[in-house]
């Protein structure tokens, strides 16, 4: 058997002085956002991560700059007592980058609450709205034999479709709708799943719908169903506390469906993990390399121990093929590191696989620094998978934003616990995504380039780079709108948008959109930036400029300009507004504007505002080659 | 588990339901002096209590039980 997931074994143990350090957060500390992120870090309990919450929450009231977590609204609307599963959600956001602020329905309001355009949840200028309903509230709870189910099945369904459009119309917030897991209790046995109208039936269909809906109309999915799954639908199901209080499952249950949740927020905020850095000895191979030699290290089918470390190598290798980029850490010398991935035979990693390899006797907090900046991204963004106690303890207490899974002795429970982890959860996937390590190494192929090549003119007219620009559209919405929530560092304004914010400005004639797409000689970028323009009389209002830090340096924003000028121009504007709104990630754009050779109208420490006459910009030529739809 | 060993666990319970770390309790302390201890609170520190301790209340027991004595009573039984 696995080990239980309620437990959230992956985690370390809380130290001893945690309630003294929530205390110390609530009073105040010099970088809360950290201190609420280090603390969630640990294996909570549901009553520790209601202490957490409450310091984290004082701590907002009383003001404090809480980054580097992400801020979030949420919303819930659910059907049974949630009190305290409500009560674990914000630790368990705070573990997953973000800072959530929760406004709660009363018990059972679900209905009243998503039709009345004056209520809480509909005024509470919320990002999203958890629609926790289960099959009770559906009214699955008993089979249907006479009439087959399929009505009770349709008549939940637009209960749930009319919760999803309230929430849309009336707060202009996202759901997020659940799975229905199935209740234990059979009325045939095994037969249940093939009777028309029994609960298990019923449940089945409920869940594809639900499904359906979710890609209809945009929303977001916890896959509870799964969870109850994977944790066992009798221990799940609590009946006790059902008659007693209407729990909506297991008190025991609760810390992991909070923990999903905020692996869920995160994913929105775009805080889910990037980059899976591997130790080598004893972590995908058996045995040290130095040591025992290519011979003498255990991987590969034919035993048990080969197969597990096999196992880990195949879960990284499909993390991998959906673009997590992988990199490797390991206390080693390099030739000696690099052998067994160039000549073992029964190796599925391959050197290739990895966008930096880093194997020296330096520690591993410098090493794991130097991979985030090697790739472009923060340390924030690493899961490191090590066997040794004492790295993982060092990596944890110097760099306590990277994430480190605790192990148990056992290869063949390390991918369980790599996964179970929820690191890098995603609420959207495109080619682009599964491009994303390939074009990671071909980033570092560039940085090559750049050093055999003198002149900075040269260099960019070396990478034939061609530039696409087009209105925001149906088949870019998500990675639009990925875009939107994850950039931090080029992003002039950071105002995040959903989904269907961004599928409203498609048809929004007074918003001018864009998005930009990058391709070189070396490969394709994908999408790298967007702009999103307000019409004011004749001013345009640049909303949102982000782009991709990928391509700093390439000239790239001087070239959207100059594909704003003429779009600017068409549209009858004649200025064009811009504006930084300083965070603690984006000083890199402070002079964005002024570069662009705008002028400056507004300098206060909340926000500096700029202005170009469409009639003053001077075109220059760029390095591109350009295509515009 | 002494019954003083019990109330500390009911006291640093309690105290979190109701988010009072310096609340003072004793056996003779019933919700009607703890102006935060209500039903939902109650429902906190009961679920507290069970994974604490591993017992299980049963549903009759729970609703009538918002005096301390009464709690470290049926506690004492149950372990």
């Amino acid at each position: 058997m696995n080990p239980p997931i309620v437990e959230l074994p992956w985690l370390p143990t809380p130290p001893e002085d945690f309630v003294q350090r929530c205390q110390a957060l609530a009073s105040g500390s010099a970088s809360p956002g950290l201190e609420a992120a280090s603390l969630a870090a640990f294996r909570l309990s549901a009553q520790q991560s209601l202490l957490l919450g409450r310091a984290i929450r004082r701590c907002r009231t009383a003001g404090a700059d809480l980054s580097p977590l992400s801020g979030f609204r949420l919303g819930v609307l659910a059907s049974t007592t949630f009190d305290l599963v409500t009560d674990c959600i914000p630790a368990a956001a705070a573990r997953h980058g973000v800072s959530v602020e929760i406004v709660s329905a009363p018990y059972d309001q679900v209905m009243q609450q998503a039709l009345d355009p004056t209520s809480d949840i509909n005024r509470g200028r919320l990002d999203a709205v958890l629609v926790a309903v289960d099959h009770r509230w559906l009214n699955l709870d008993h089979a249907d034999l006479a009439s087959g189910g399929l009505e009770r099945v349709q008549s939940a369904l637009a209960k749930l479709q009319a919760v999803v459009q309230n929430l849309r119309s009336h707060g202009n917030a996202a759901a997020i709708l659940q799975t229905v897991p199935a209740p234990p209790q059979t009325l045939f046995g095994s037969y249940d799943r093939r009777v028309p109208g029994s609960v298990r039936a019923m449940v089945d269909d409920i869940n594809r719908g639900i499904i359906s809906l979710a890609n209809e109309t945009g929303s977001y999915v916890l896959d509870a169903a799964a969870l109850a799954e994977r944790i066992g639908t009798d221990l799940w199901f609590d009946p006790v506390h059902w008659v007693s209080y209407k729990l909506p499952f297991s008190a025991e249950c609760f810390p992991v469906y909070a923990d999903m949740l905020g692996r869920l927020l995160g994913a929105i905020r775009g805080k889910a993990r990037k980059c899976l850095v591997l130790d080598l000895d004893n972590t995908v191979w058996g045995g040290v390399i130095g040591d025992d030699g290519l011979e003498g290290i255990v991987v590969g089918q034919g035993g048990p121990r080969g197969e597990a470390f096999l196992s880990v190598q195949q879960c990284a290798l499909e993390l991998r093929q959906r673009g997590v980029i992988l990199a490797v850490s390991s206390k080693n010398d390099d030739a000696v590191a690099r052998r067994p991935f160039r000549e073992h035979p029964d190796m599925l990693l391959r050197e290739d696989h990895f966008a930096v390899f880093q194997a020296n006797w330096i520690d591993k907090p410098a090493n794991l620094q130097a991979i985030a900046k090697a790739l472009n991204i923060g340390v924030d963004a690493l899961v490191v998978l090590d066997d040794n106690p004492a790295e993982r303890a060092q990596i944890r207490a110097a760099l306590p934003m990277v994430a480190v899974p605790e192990l148990p002795n056992d290869p063949s429970r390390y991918a369980w616990y790599l996964t179970a982890a929820g690191y890098f959860e995603a609420v959207a996937y495109s080619t682009e995504d599964a491009a994303r390590a390939d074009s990671y190494k071909a980033d570092a192929r560039r940085t090559e380039v750049m050093a055999t090549t003198r002149d900075l003119g040269d260099y960019l007219k070396s990478l034939e780079m061609k530039i696409r620009f087009a209105p925001f559209d149906a088949k870019s919405r998500q990675r639009i709108t990925q875009l939107i929530n994850k950039t931090n560092q080029f992003n002039l304004t950071t105002r995040r948008y959903t989904e269907a914010d961004v599928a409203a400005m498609e048809v929004d004639d007074a918003v001018f959109t864009l998005q930009v797409r990058l391709e070189d000689k070396f490969g394709d970028l994908g999408m790298i930036g967007v702009v999103i323009c307000r019409a004011a009389g004749d001013t345009w209002e640049i909303d949102t400029w982000l782009m991709s830090c990928r391509v700093l340096g390439r000239r790239v924003e001087e070239t959207v300009l100059a594909h704003l000028i003429p779009a600017a121009r068409e549209h009858g504007i004649t200025r064009l507004l811009g504006t930084y709104l300083p965070t603690a990630k984006n000083a890199l754009v402070s002079d964005h504007y002024a570069k662009l050779g705008f002028t400056p109208i507004e300098d206060t420490p909340a926000a500096r505002r700029f202005e170009l006459a469409v009639e003053a910009y001077k075109a220059t030529e760029l390095p591109f080659e350009v295509e515009s739809v | 588990m002494t019954r003083s060993e019990i109330l500390k666990k009911i006291r640093d319970n309690l105290a979190i339901a109701v988010d009072d770390p310096a609340l003072q309790i004793s056996e003779a302390t019933t919700s009607d002096d703890v102006e935060e201890w209500d039903s939902v609170n109650h429902m906190k520190l009961i679920i507290a209590l069970e994974s604490e301790l591993g017992i299980r209340f049963e549903p009759d027991e729970i609703t009538s039980l918002a005096d301390v004595k009464g709690l470290v009573d049926l506690i004492e039984q149950k372990l």
